[in-house]
């Protein structure tokens, strides 16, 4: 007998995805088992740019809140004034626990005044049923959005139009549509990547198929690449946009409390309304003194190997690497890193070092915004 | 009047539930010049602690039938001599009924305690008389604990004394009773005493009170703590502090009731308060079902949690993982009443009318209690009820009328639910407690008038605590101290702010101390002065 928890759990996708990874390359996001690179990272990240690349991004779980006080629930419970969010679009938001440490992050899209959908590779549903218990509203997984991709590129408005999404270009950033095209429901949200077109694609597993095949061959002519995780990564980085899982723990799966972050550690300090004083953890955070720790983002010139890394300042180790990739475009590394800091900003006299290469690499300049910083590995 | 108190605000606090620690934190409240109203759904006040009529000119304690650990500061604090409060018996002793005759008698006087254990074994009789004065020294070391509000280990700083008074106090004690300590605080009850003593009967006897009104056995985890919390609670050093009051029960209600009113409280009944009112994350007041609203600067909550933070407040007020805490709070109800109304003394096999108005324990071994748990959990009472007995009337001859008398019995390890459902079962039970009764007691059947039997389901619609639980939530190692009745409350503040609880599923818990009510009126009023 086989236990359940060893067998691959695939994406719903990986009926297609698995024809066309010459790599042999895969890895695993929230359990669930991914193309890290279909044939060269380098080519599918500038597919990105040029034309467009189909990324699977079927490892987030979509949670279905509904219900006549659904609203009024989760602006119990996340950063961001629900009030802001209108029908039709969304914003991404974080919520905490009761102590104000993240539990995790997602994109909250607004179908009605009583219907929302949120995206996150958190594992929390029970937290958020907990979190809107007692108001009129239900929690449940969203078994119609299981399949999640990200088309991204300068033709990926064409690519979905052609495929028959007519609705979808006409979509701005922060909005997003649902429509049952062919047989296919889908639910597509306008995404911002790096200056770039992005639409976020969702549909039911039994559709997904379907879904991948209409959009490579609407996307044939327009040089539609599929893209895997690791050239979305570099993407990721270059928009300073950190993982859960990766680059913070959820505060429901970290194992101690020193490894949970606060929302301005993590640098989810602006998602938090002007004005609003009242969600899971508010009471805690205004209590809370200033994070010793905040992860980072920091480019790093010259060519080097960037992870694993750890951060020192004056011969003092204060902070280490969670994320690293080469951007192509920016010509430099980029890293996220968590970094001790002092009175909000980082220390002086940061340098990277890699015990894999021996290299270290010296800050040369920083904004002292705790972000984007810039160091240097020497050749 | 009170300088903090909002003009707009009609109250300076509201107590929620008109039992005995309601009481108590309101007359605490209205002694340091607070404006007070108390509101109670019932008609009359008292909740559990109260005298009722069983039948015509028979009156017997509800609930808890003694008050074995009654705070003596409260009853000075809040003059309740003064107010109608007297005692027909100090220093309950208990008495372990032995079928044949050879009760054990458990009181302070040692010297009577030493020659009744003596027949069934001299070297328990020493034994005894050797873990009381260890018992003694323990209770005065850790008293602190028990009758203070506990301090936060999380989130403030540890700033107050009573920790340092407790490890004065265990300092005191010798390489033998620290020892003791240690293994009460985590072992089942039932190993220690099968190793101190021989006598099954002496074994069961000292056990018996530890488990009333919870859901363990002596022989489950936490029962010793659950020796130490009680003894810590009934015990001033080696004076028992278990007293019966003229009138029953609710004589202390009534004079608690009485004080309160002496210092300006005011008490409305037969109001149910429907919503407590949240203003900008700061409690404003309460609305009843009514409609009526009730604006106060404070709300203190004598009933029981889940019905204070998932019933009375907005949802959405509280953290999600506060509220979970809420909801996964174990409240499991195993004890039932019955009373009896006597024509006539009964006769028990080789006891004297003054013993017989002791508290009278029927347990014969650990073994027995530990079924009778056994057969709570499958859903059943066992063929051989474990009981605590008392005759009030014995020395209060307003309880009964003359030559008459009543009973009270605290039957262990009734379930709330039982298989079969308790309609059935009800009549089952009574008659098994009295077979039982008869094996010490001949004849007793026949001097019964009149008689009531409340099993749990009962004590939850009468006295209108869910799950019919004495106690609110269970006595156990993860609801006690610090995490009573959850972390985030526990030292009878609340996560919102004006929100304060004191009842018994507050530390120390149940059983009628008024300390929940005394430490949460202390709370609010040490809140006040920091804000």
């Amino acid at each position: 007998m086989i236990d359940d928890a060893l067998i691959v759990r695939t994406s719903p996708f990986h009926d297609r995805t698995s024809l066309v990874c010459l790599t042999n390359a895969w890895t695993t996001i929230s359990g669930t088992t991914l193309v890290s690179s279909y044939r060269n990272v380098e080519l599918e990240y500038w597919a990105m740019f040029r034309s467009a690349g189909v990324v699977d991004v079927s490892y987030q779980i979509a949670v279905r809140v509904v219900g006549n006080e659904a609203a009024e629930a989760l602006e119990n419970l996340i950063l961001t004034r629900i009030g802001d969010l209108a029908a039709g679009s969304f914003f991404h938001t974080a919520w905490c626990t009761d102590e104000g440490f993240v539990v995790g992050e997602g994109l909250l899209l607004r179908q009605d005044s009583a219907s929302f959908l949120l995206l996150t590779r958190a594992p929390c549903v029970s937290f958020i049923e907990m979190a809107c218990s007692g108001f009129d509203c239900t929690v449940e997984i969203a078994g119609d959005a299981e399949a999640g991709l990200e088309l991204i590129g300068p033709a990926a408005p064409q690519i979905l139009e052609s495929a028959g999404f007519s609705w979808a270009p006409a979509l701005h950033p922060g909005s997003f549509v649902s429509m049952t095209v062919r047989g296919v429901t889908v639910h597509i949200a306008c995404l911002e990547h790096g200056g770039a077109p992005a639409f976020a694609v969702r549909t039911a597993r039994e559709g997904a198929v379907l879904l991948w095949d209409r959009l490579r061959r609407a996307g044939a002519q327009s040089g539609l690449l599929p893209v895997g995780t690791a050239a979305h990564t570099i993407v990721r980085l270059e928009a300073g946009e950190p993982a859960y899982g990766l680059d913070y723990m959820g505060a429901l799966v970290a194992p101690s409390w020193r490894l949970m972050s606060t929302p301005d550690a993590i640098g989810f300090g602006p998602m938090i309304s002007n004005g609003k004083t009242r969600f899971n953890g508010s009471a805690a955070l205004r209590d809370a003194p200033r994070p010793r720790r905040r992860l980072v983002s920091l480019a790093v010139e010259g060519a080097g190997t960037l992870a694993p890394a750890f951060i020192t300042a004056e011969g003092l180790p204060v902070g280490h690497v969670t994320s690293a990739a080469w951007s192509p475009r920016l010509g430099c590394g980029l890293v996220l890193a968590w970094i001790e800091t002092i009175n909000n900003s980082p220390p002086n006299g940061l340098r990277l070092v890699s015990p894999v290469r021996g290299a270290a690499a010296e800050l040369t300049d920083s904004n002292r915004d705790g972000r984007h910083c810039t160091l240097y590995v020497p050749a | 009047m009170n300088a903090n108190r909002t003009p707009s605000h009609m109250y300076d606090a509201l107590v929620i539930g008109a039992g005995h620690n309601g009481l108590v934190c309101a007359n605490y409240l209205a002694r340091a010049g607070r404006k007070v109203l108390v509101l109670e759904r019932g008609s009359e006040i008292g909740g559990g602690a109260i005298t009722r009529e069983i039948a015509p000119d028979f009156r017997v304690s509800a609930c808890a039938h003694v008050l074995d650990m009654f705070e003596p500061d409260i009853f000075r604090d809040l003059k309740l001599k003064k107010h109608g409060l007297v005692y027909s018996r100090q220093a309950l002793p208990i008495v372990a009924l032995a079928e044949d005759g050879r009760h054990l008698y458990l009181g302070d006087d040692q010297n009577r305690a030493e020659s009744s254990i003596a027949p069934h074994g001299f070297l328990d009789a020493k034994a005894y008389i050797e873990f009381s004065r260890t018992l003694a020294r323990i209770s005065e070391a850790i008293r602190p604990l028990a009758e203070n509000g506990v301090v936060r280990l999380v989130g403030e700083p540890l700033s107050r004394g009573v920790y340092a008074r407790i490890d004065r106090g265990l300092a005191r004690l010798d390489k033998d009773e620290r020892r003791l300590v240690q293994e009460l605080v985590p072992g089942p009850l039932a190993s220690i005493l099968e190793r101190y003593f021989e006598t099954p009967l002496l074994q069961a006897a000292v056990a018996f009170s530890s488990t009333l009104g919870l859901s363990i056995g002596p022989r489950s985890p936490g029962s010793g703590l659950a020796f130490l919390r009680r003894i810590a609670l009934e015990r001033r050093g080696k004076r028992s502090l278990a007293v019966h009051p003229v009138g029953g029960v609710g004589a202390l209600s009534e004079a608690l009731g009485a004080a309160a009113l002496a210092r300006g409280v005011e008490i409305r009944t037969g109001v149910n308060v429907a919503q407590i009112l949240v203003e900008d994350g700061q409690v404003a007041g309460i609305q009843l079902d009514d409609g009526e609203l009730i604006t106060a600067r404070s709300v203190v909550s004598s009933i029981e949690p889940s019905q204070t933070f998932l019933g009375l407040l907005p949802a959405g007020v509280l953290d999600a993982g506060f509220r979970r805490r809420v909801t996964n709070v174990r409240s499991t109800a195993m004890t039932a009443k019955v009373h009896l109304a006597l024509d006539g003394l009964p006769e028990f096999k080789g006891l004297n009318i003054p013993d017989m108005a002791s508290r009278l324990v029927i347990a014969p071994s650990l073994n027995v209690i530990e079924e009778g748990y056994s057969a709570a959990l499958e859903g059943r009472f066992s063929a051989d009820p474990v009981m605590e007995v008392v005759l009030p009337s014995i020395h209060d001859p307003s309880l009964a009328p003359i030559g008459q008398h009543v009973m009270s019995v605290v039957v262990q390890y009734a379930p709330y639910e039982i298989v079969g459902g308790w309609d059935k079962g009800r009549d089952g039970l009574a008659e098994r407690v009295l077979t039982t009764l008869g094996r010490y007691a001949p004849g007793i059947e026949e001097k019964v008038i009149a008689g009531e039997i409340l099993v749990p389901p009962d004590i939850e619609s009468v006295f209108g605590v869910p799950g019919g639980h004495w106690h609110h939530i269970d006595l156990a190692p993860d609801q006690l101290y610090w995490l009573r009745p959850v972390p985030g409350a526990e030292d009878h503040r609340t996560p919102l702010c004006g929100l304060y609880l004191c009842g018994a599923a507050t530390h120390p818990g149940g059983g009628v101390s008024g300390l929940p009510g005394r430490n949460a009126a202390r709370a609010l009023i040490a809140q006040e002065r920091r804000s």
